[in-house]
């Protein structure tokens, strides 16, 4: 496993923190590889439905790390370096429990952060890894800060020899963990072997990342990027939005978590964008896409039959109608999708009426809207 | 469609030029896009080459003909072109006796967001919205009497926004600014609300008729039996919506005022869309421009809060003095490059309004904490809010620039 760049290059090679650095992630990449130490019976890495947090990932974060670090002229000393590296490579290791008290997937993915603490506060006490005490207790801080807790609650900065901002550390792991979050967090082919195996609740944390096809940090935006990918049939346009706008609402939820701490160490990110791939146009979920004419069809928030919907649809004759926009209210929502059907409706109680019969409650408005009639000359 | 004798004026008009005519008055920006769709059209049937495809130099025009307003676009090859246009298309109106309305250049500027929706969007509250419609709707005793007001409200709101925040959307919304005369058709039991907009020669007028029983034929039949329909090339949108929840059809609709700004964002993104791209570069920023542009956000805040009740809430801490410091930094030059940089903003509530920008050499002095602000503000109470970004993001919102 190659490491990360920026913040290695901080460490002194050689040094007391580069030799305890290559001892955690050693253990670190043992434990990961289903080698289960003697008389270290907690670890069990028989979860394999995740997505990924394994080794993969603690590259890409470590990868993200430094995109931030470097970016953001974000300037970290040694001993930041070195705890916030440790942090990097410990931050999931609660993952790899197995389950306490009958927990289930959600339950146990919810908890992960404070286990990963504990476990890392394990490794150390029996003698696995050999960090001091004061160095462990603000690696288990950021490890926890890493999802959830409420960054107030760290202090800003602790002194160690050097000064340590314990928060910003905390923030960078925050934003760096929750970023990668593209496809190659759910490589198609491992959902499509374990299909069966995956929990249907756990399915949805990998579908939404097959239209992501990358995020980054840009500077000049102030904004972390998303590119989503979102060709296909109606089905899979209206999917993949849906999952873009997750990932955004996601991100910007992790981001405004951080925001004071962004703020006071002038690190300009400030909001996400979400980018069309094959464009790069801006994509506004929540804005209704800027059509003079329109047929509006809202649905309830996680409406999940979005085939019958197209069923409906299909039987409309549909060349040279009016553009066809699919609403999803929250608090999934409101997002608008266009779906690039275009609908010509002569009738629009039989529309309404086969959306009330098939659609049921999850149908919940229909409007057209257009302009008068005109008549174009063009030459 | 276009009157015979105006398609012919039309087709004589310059006829050497691609050209698009609509009877009706839908506004420069559908007809930009409108001529955007031919163009396409054009390319993909190899019949003209991308450099005219993306050429969005030309003249936009209104005229009235036969008491009936007709618009167009004539596309030109420069400037220079354009300039020529200018001259000759008046005469070539005046030759036949049309009544020119608007004559415009194309492209048009873009229009930012500053101040009026930046304002708006950094300070109200997410659930304002919705709780000035509950209040709203509250204020009526029968249905009809409350559709009625709504589309009154939204129309003077519509028609007062663009006057007074963007006058250069005139053009691209020409409906909602001359009279209109609208017709609302109410079947509460069926939850659906028909509305036809048509131009009026008088003031505007809503009338808002209610179908006890439920409808089952087409609203088209029912529209011309309630009323008695201005022509239909007065007609200038059709809208129809069935809402599947609520006690009322129309429960879910905003307050009309923020219905008129959603609206309007709306318009004012189409109206960008259709301009071309313009870039800015941090360079351009200054001292005195960021200073201008805080007075500017600061009188607009004010301005909206003595104006609108519903807003003097969210704006309160603006009603005193503002305090506001703004330290920035432009990147180097690099070749080839625009050039960019970073501004952090602080907004607080003091004794009287003072605002101080800051230039910095070095990106590490943007930093600066309480003590900072004592230096600069010593009787400063609390924080309005504060903001860190780069001068790219910074005037995009300023200049309506876009990457």
């Amino acid at each position: 496993m190659s490491s990360s760049n920026f913040l290695l290059q901080r460490i002194t090679p050689y040094g007391t923190c580069a030799g305890k650095l290559s001892e955690v992630k050693e253990i670190v990449g043992k434990l990961m590889k289903a080698q289960i130490l003697p008389g270290f019976q907690v670890v069990a890495t028989e979860e394999s439905y995740y997505t990924d947090h394994g080794l993969d990932h603690i590259e890409r974060v470590n990868k993200k790390l430094d995109e931030l670090c470097i970016l953001l002229d974000c300037s970290i000393n040694e001993l930041e370096a070195f705890l916030l590296l440790v942090a990097v490579y410990c931050h999931d290791l609660g993952m790899f429990i197995g389950g306490i008290n009958g927990e289930t997937y959600e339950e146990r993915r919810k908890v992960h952060h404070t286990r990963s603490a504990e476990v890392t506060q394990h490794l150390n006490d029996s003698g696995k890894f050999h960090l001091e005490q004061h160095e462990l207790d603000i690696v288990k801080k950021i490890i926890e800060a890493h999802r959830v807790l409420d960054l107030r609650d760290l202090p800003r900065v602790q002194r160690l020899g050097s000064e340590i901002r314990t928060r910003l550390l905390g923030a960078l792991l925050r934003i760096a963990d929750a970023s990668d979050c593209d496809c190659s967090r759910a490589p198609r082919a491992v959902f499509d072997i374990l299909y069966e195996q995956i929990p249907e609740s756990s399915r949805t944390f990998w579908t939404r990342l097959f239209p992501i096809v990358d995020v980054h940090f840009d500077r000049r935006r102030s904004a972390i990027v998303v590119t989503l990918e979102r060709e296909g049939n109606s089905e899979e346009i209206i999917g993949k939005h849906r999952s873009g706008n997750m990932v955004k609402k996601e991100l910007d939820e992790e981001l405004q978590s951080v925001d004071t701490v962004f703020l006071d160490n002038n690190i300009p990110l400030t909001h996400v964008d979400v980018l069309d791939f094959h464009s790069t146009n801006l994509i506004e979920f929540s804005q209704l896409p800027s059509h003079e004419e329109y047929i509006l069809i809202s649905l309830r928030s996680g409406f999940d039959r979005v085939d019958d919907l197209i069923r409906i649809l299909e039987g409309i004759p549909n060349s040279n109608g009016i553009p066809l926009i699919i609403e999803f209210r929250p608090p999934e929502g409101p997002i608008f999708v266009d779906s690039r059907i275009r609908l010509v409706v002569t009738d629009f109680s039989e529309l309404k009426q086969s959306l009330i019969d098939s659609l049921d409650d999850d149908f919940q408005n229909l409007e057209m809207k257009q302009a008068g009639e005109r008549l174009i000359v063009q030459r | 469609m276009v009157s015979r004798n105006f398609a012919e004026i039309a087709t004589k008009l310059l006829p050497d030029k691609r050209s698009i005519f609509v009877s009706g008055d839908p506004g420069v920006t559908s007809m930009q896009d409108k001529l955007k769709e031919f163009k396409q059209y054009l390319l993909h049937d190899n019949r003209i080459k991308q450099g005219e495809y993306e050429n969005a130099y030309g003249i936009f025009f209104r005229a009235r003909f036969n008491g009936l307003i007709h618009s167009g676009i004539i596309q030109a090859i420069d400037v220079k072109d354009v300039e020529n246009m200018l001259i000759e298309i008046p005469l070539r109106f005046q030759e036949e006796n049309t009544d020119l309305l608007t004559m415009l250049k194309l492209p048009l500027s873009r229009i930012p967001p500053f101040p009026f929706f930046t304002v708006l969007d950094e300070n109200c509250p997410s659930n304002l919205s919705r709780k000035e419609s509950e209040l709203y709707w509250s204020n009526f005793s029968t249905d009809t009497d409350a559709i009625r007001n709504w589309y009154i409200d939204l129309i003077n709101y519509k028609k007062e926004i663009v006057s007074h925040e963007f006058p250069e959307l005139e053009p691209a919304v020409p409906a909602w600014l001359q009279n209109l005369s609208v017709f609302v058709l109410y079947a509460p039991k069926s939850r659906v609300i028909a509305t036809r907009y048509y131009s009026s020669a008088e003031g505007n007028d809503v009338v808002v008729k209610e179908i006890p029983e439920s409808i089952e034929m087409k609203t088209e039949e029912i529209f011309s039996r309630l009323f008695s329909l201005p022509p239909v090339e007065n007609c200038l949108f059709k809208n129809i919506m069935f809402s599947g929840t609520g006690k009322r059809v129309f429960s879910s609709w905003d307050h009309p005022y923020f219905t008129a700004v959603k609206d309007l964002r709306k318009e004012v993104k189409r109206f960008n869309e259709a301009q071309p791209s313009v870039f800015c570069d941090a360079s351009s920023v200054s001292d005195s421009l960021i200073y201008s542009w805080t007075n500017e956000e600061i009188n607009k805040v004010r301005y909206l809060a003595k104006k609108y009740s519903f807003l003097k809430d969210a704006f309160q801490s603006w009603m005193g003095g503002v305090q506001v410091l703004h330290r920035y930094h432009i990147d180097k030059p690099t070749q080839n490059r625009v050039s960019d940089g970073r501004i952090v903003s602080y907004y607080f509530i003091g004794p009287c309004d003072n605002v101080l920008v800051e230039r910095m050499k070095d990106e590490e002095e943007l930093r600066f904490d309480e003590n900072d602000v004592k230096k600069y503000f010593p009787e400063v109470k609390d924080m309005i809010y504060s903001k860190y970004t780069s001068l790219s993001i910074y005037l995009k919102d300023k200049v309506g620039c876009n990457f």
